[in-house]
Formats: structure tokens, sequence, C-alpha cells
């Protein structure tokens, strides 16, 4: 059997590269253009289009800049960069010298940086030109979006491979981020003392860190799974991916929330140590690339 | 994930299939009731084509296959709703590894057979998650131990040749220290063993030992060496405990189910439907995994653990969720649906409640206290 659900020598070195690449950064941090860049220089955005499994290469990096909660349209950049067409504007989105906005109508992740435009409707990407008034508005996370009404041009070809590798990436980054929440709360659990114990020994509070812990191992073997079934461009990928993404923002979203449960008040701080994952892993959980309706399969 | 096998994995799974075409729907949600005979015929079938044996080694008469051709036999089992993999397995996982020569020429051609067939006797009234609390003891005089205590919960128990006795031959505060396992015919005077009918038309048995003798050369590993033996037999077994192939068709017949009721145009019921879907691939990748880590020689316990609860709460969700949009027609004695929903509230409690499972989960993989 192919052991899909490891991450091989290679592909846990490209998840230490941007570990370490990143490790100066604080987990959470708003997005800034130089950081943008340092994952421009390690070929991030080129590798949903490189090498022999651009799909698992996602999944490894995407899983690092899950736990790293890293700011930027990076799952939209995924996108992107699988849709647009070999030549100078490719190149400087691949550079991190200019963005793409891949987005639904109405709202539009870092346009007002973009040279071009993306919509995703359904299962589709069309090119899209915003029209009218462009109104500014921040994320949940401190994402510049416009909201804005959208023109689209006919869907292009390549679409339904790019939103495949758009949900690797984002699913990935949702297992990534869903480790760490429960890591610091397990950290939290072993260490906060109330009654003269560790809150963790109650099982009220340690097992549905447990289940936590279950759904993301559930979740991460799914994900590189379907990676793997992507690359190989197996029967099943396009619904794997989709199932993939379902299965890794379940699980990260109920990591979310266990975790801000374990921390008490300190959770729920402006500044404590969750709110600022949690609120990107919300987004990610966001992201208009959902799972179509499926078919039962063997 | 057939996609994940290789062409010689993918040929035994093919191989497999055809065979359990013979054997489809043989036991009915895993649970034997009055069809255990054909169950046995079942085993005795596998056994002939030496898939009981698949992972012994040659020298003991096995194929020396890899765990993923005996995880590819058990799922398509499952999927089949033909049988669960038999205790048999267990005891000779450790008569391999712990029996005298004698004990293999007189065990091992029997299990590998399927002619052999055993129930767990672990269980106790007042030992169940804490087995090494049990109190059933062997006394040796000379060449016979006799038995003396009372067994509880057993699977099978009722219809089965043999027990594979966990008994105290240590003193009585010994715990863990002081076990040893034995072979016993269930035929053995002295010893009595009355069903405890279950809400789904199947029973658990429990086995009263009143001085029952049981010659020495039946008990399997040194005196008082259970505990490891235990463990070792688990860890072999662990990647064909819960294959997903049950979860698979659970969710077939009820999306059948489904397809053919008024409710099937119904979104919110579309929905849940999707969720149950991704849930059982879950279940699968999990399942995969505890054969990924044994095929490395990785320990897998706690994989082993995360999977028990995960699987068997996915199949416990489908029958909820079957019994819920069937409304009143799952109601109706004898329907399938109800058949489900009550098999599967058994699968968080037996082989380890799902609390333990949890527990193992928190301390070994979070750390937690």
């Amino acid at each position: 059997m192919i052991t899909a659900q490891s991450l091989d020598a290679d592909e846990r070195a490209l998840a230490d590269v941007i570990a370490t690449a990143c490790s100066e950064r604080p987990v959470g941090a708003p997005f800034d253009l130089a950081a943008w860049q340092v994952l421009a220089r390690l070929g991030v955005f080129s590798l949903g289009s490189d090498g022999p499994s651009p799909a698992r290469g996602l999944v490894a990096v995407f899983e690092a800049l899950g736990e790293m909660a890293h700011a930027g349209p990076l799952v939209e950049t995924v996108i992107a960069m699988a849709v647009l067409e070999v030549g100078p504007e490719r190149a400087a989105i691949e550079r991190g010298e200019t963005f793409a906005c891949v987005g639904a109508a109405p709202f539009w992740p870092f346009a007002t940086k973009a040279q071009r435009c993306f919509a995703i409707a359904g299962e589709a990407i069309h090119p899209a030109h915003l029209t009218g008034a462009a109104v500014p508005v921040t994320t949940l996370a401190g994402d510049p979006w416009l909201r804005s009404a959208a023109d689209l041009e006919a869907p292009l070809a390549n679409g339904g491979r790019a939103l495949a590798l758009g949900r690797v990436a984002a699913a990935a980054a949702l297992v990534g981020a869903g480790r760490v929440l429960i890591e610091r709360a397990a950290e939290r659990a072993r260490t906060r003392q109330q009654f003269g114990r560790p809150i963790g020994v109650h099982q009220s509070v340690s097992h549905p860190l447990a289940d936590c812990t279950i759904r993301l191992s559930a979740s991460e073997g799914l994900l590189r799974t379907a990676a793997f079934e992507l690359d190989a461009q197996s029967e099943d990928d396009g619904a794997r991916t989709g199932m993939a993404f379902a299965s890794a923002r379940t699980s990260a979203l109920m990591a979310a929330y266990q975790a801000h449960q374990t921390f008490g008040a300190l959770g729920i701080t402006l500044e404590g140590p969750l709110f600022a994952i949690s609120r990107r892993v919300r987004q990610w959980a966001s992201l208009p690339i959902g799972l179509p309706l499926l078919e039962a399969r063997r | 994930m057939r996609s994940l096998f290789d062409a010689e994995e993918r040929a035994f799974q093919d191989e497999v299939r055809e065979f359990l075409e013979d054997w489809q729907d043989l036991d009915a949600y895993l649970s034997h009731g009055d069809r255990w005979e054909r169950v046995a015929a079942l085993f005795r079938a596998i056994g002939a084509r030496g898939w009981l044996s698949m992972s012994w080694p040659k020298a003991a008469g096995g194929l020396g296959r890899g765990p993923t051709f005996e995880y590819i036999l058990w799922d398509e089992v499952a999927y089949a709703r033909a049988a669960r993999n038999p205790i048999s397995s267990i005891v000779a996982r450790t008569l391999v590894r712990a029996g005298s020569d004698a004990q293999h020429e007189a065990w091992l051609p029997p299990i590998r057979s399927g002619e052999a067939t055993f129930a767990l006797a672990y269980s106790e009234p007042e030992a169940g998650s804490d087995l090494a609390s049990l109190r059933t003891r062997a006394e040796r005089r000379g060449d016979i131990y006799t038995v003396d205590g009372e067994k509880c919960w057993q699977s099978y128990a009722g219809h089965v040749d043999h027990l594979w006795l966990l008994a105290r031959t240590g003193e009585p505060g010994s715990r863990g220290a002081g076990l040893s396992l034995f072979i016993v015919d269930t035929g053995t005077p002295g010893l009595t063993i009355s069903p405890l009918p279950t809400l789904e038309g199947d029973a658990l048995y429990e086995c009263r030992f009143e001085a029952v003798e049981v010659p020495a050369d039946r008990r399997v590993g040194p005196e008082d060496g259970a505990w490891g033996l235990m463990a070792d037999a688990l860890s072999d077994e662990r990647h064909i405990q819960f294959p997903a192939g049950r979860l698979k068709r659970d969710l077939v017949e009820v999306g059948d189910w489904l397809a053919a009721s008024p409710r099937a145009n119904d979104a919110i019921v579309q929905h849940e439907f999707e969720r149950l879907q991704v849930g059982v691939l879950e279940a699968e990748v999990l399942a995969l995994k505890v054969v990924e880590l044994a095929q490395q020689g990785r320990d897998a316990a706690i994989a082993a653990a995360a999977n028990k609860v995960f699987h068997t709460e996915r199949c416990q969700e489908i029958a909820r969720a079957a019994f819920e949009w069937g409304g009143p027609e799952s109601l109706v004695a004898g329907s399938r649906i109800q058949l489900l929903w009550l098999q599967s509230l058994w699968e968080t409690i037996g082989g380890g409640t799902s609390e333990v499972m949890r527990g193992l989960v928190a301390r070994h993989a979070l750390q937690l206290p």
C-alpha cells in the first residue's frame, strides 16, 4: 500500500524550509509585503504548477503556513497561478510583486492591490471586471477586500483543476492551524491549575481535545490522500479534494471552538494566544470553494 | 481508496470480492443471531484458501503476507456484511509468539482451517474496562488448573468450541502481573454458559466456572505472563479490527433507501447525507492510517484508539440519521433501519469503550494528565 498519509522526506524538508524562513514572524501576524515576498522567493506560489507532485507539495507547505496562520491571499494565489497563462503577468505574481484577486461576488480580496480578478462561481472560474462603485471593507482577519459588482467573462477551461488545488491548499492550511490550536489548548490543560490540579485531569476538558485530535488526524489523512490522487489523476480526485476541504474546515472550526473553551477568559482576549489563529481559520473555512453534492462511492 | 493499493493488492481485492459473492449479507450488521452456522462455514471457506493464516510467518504455516492484505480481506468481508474477523486470530498470534511446539502442532492447523472457533473470556461483572482487576482464579495442582469464577459479556461464547480464558494465577492484588491465558473447551464439566439476549436479537454470554479442570498444557505462555502477550497480540491485530467496509455498506444502503423515499429531495437531508459521506471517508483514512503504521512496523496503539472512536461514532451517526429520516417506518419491528440503529448502540462499548479510547488519545497524543 502506498503510504500516502505520511509526508516523505522531501515533503518534510519543504515544510521545514517554510517554517524556518517564517520563524521570526509572530503566529497570526497581519499581512506585510516583505513576508509575502519571502514566500515568493521560496517558490510557494509556483508550487501548484511545478514538479511531478504539485498537490503534495502544496500540502507540505500549506500545513506549515497554516501552523503560522500566515496572512495574505495564499489560497487565492494558488488558484490564480493555476488559471493564468505563462507570461509577464503570471511571473510578477510568482515573484510576489503583484497580486491576483480571486473572489466571489460581491467580495474581492486584496482587489486594490491586484491587477487581475477572477470570480469563482460554483465549479467554474471566470475572468472578472469590477463595475460600479467599489467599497473597501476589512475582514475578520484584517484583510483588505472590496465590495463591488462585477462582469464575468466566459469560464476558463482549467478552472476545475485550479479549484481542486485551491481546496488542497485551504484544507492543508486549516489542518495546520487546527493542530496549533489544539497543541496550545493541550498545553493550557496541562499547566492551568484549578482546585489544586491541572484542568486536563477532567475528562470534560481532555476528551473534547482528544476528539479534536482524532478529527484533525482524519482530515490530515484525507487531505494527503486526496493530494496524492490529484497528482496521480485518479478517477475520484475532484470529489476527494472537495471532501478533504469539507473535512478540514469542520475539524479546524471544532478545534478553534474547543481551544477557546479550554483557555477560558484568556481565550477571548484580543491579545490572547488564540484569536490570531482562530480568526484566520474562520476566514479560510469561509473560502467560496466548497463542496458540490456528492454521490456515494465505494 | 483502491488507488492506494498496488497491483498485487488490487488483484487480491478482486479475488476476495469474487469469493464473497456467495456470502453476501450473511450476518446483518455484523450481529450473528441465529446465523452462526453460516458464519462458521464462511470461516472454514476462508481458511481453506489459507486466508486465516495470511499474516502468520511461513514457518508457522502462514502465507507471510503483509498487513494490507489482511486489511483488504476483512474490509471486504465487512462490506459484504458477512462477518467480523474471528477471535481465533488473536489466539493464533499468541500461540505463534509464545506457544510450545506441541501447542503449535495441536492448535495452529485447526485455527488455520477455520475448524477451531474461540470466544474471548476476559471481562467480568466487576472487571470491564479495568481488566487487571479480574478475579476468576486458576489454581494449579500438579498438571491441572482448577478454575473458579464468573465471566460476563462474552460475544460468541454460546456458539464456539473453545474459550480464550484470562484468569488470575498470581496473588489477589497482583493486577496485570498475575494473569495467565488458557484454552478451555466450552463443553468442560463445571463450565456453564448462559445467554444474555441483546437488543438487536443477538446475545452476549456469561460463563460461570465452578471447579473447572483445565490441563496445564492448555496454558499458553508463562504463568502470570499474560499481560504482555495480550498487548502483543492486540498490537498485531489492530489493523483489522475496524475496517471501513462496514460503514461504507451502511452508507450505501441508507443512500439507496433514502433515494426511494419522499425525503430524497429535502435540502437538509441532502446536506446531512453529504456530511455522513465525508465522515465515512474520514473513517476510512483513519483505518488505513493504522494499516500504514503496521506496514511500517510502527506502534499503532493510539491511531487504533482514534480509529475505534471515530469509526464507531460514525456508525451510530449513520444509524441515527437513517432512523430520523425513516419517521414512523423506522419503528416497525424488524425493519432494517431499526436493526441498524439497535446494533450500532453496541459499537461504542464492545472492544473498548469510547471513554477509554479517548483517554488513551488524550494521555498519549496530547500528554494530558
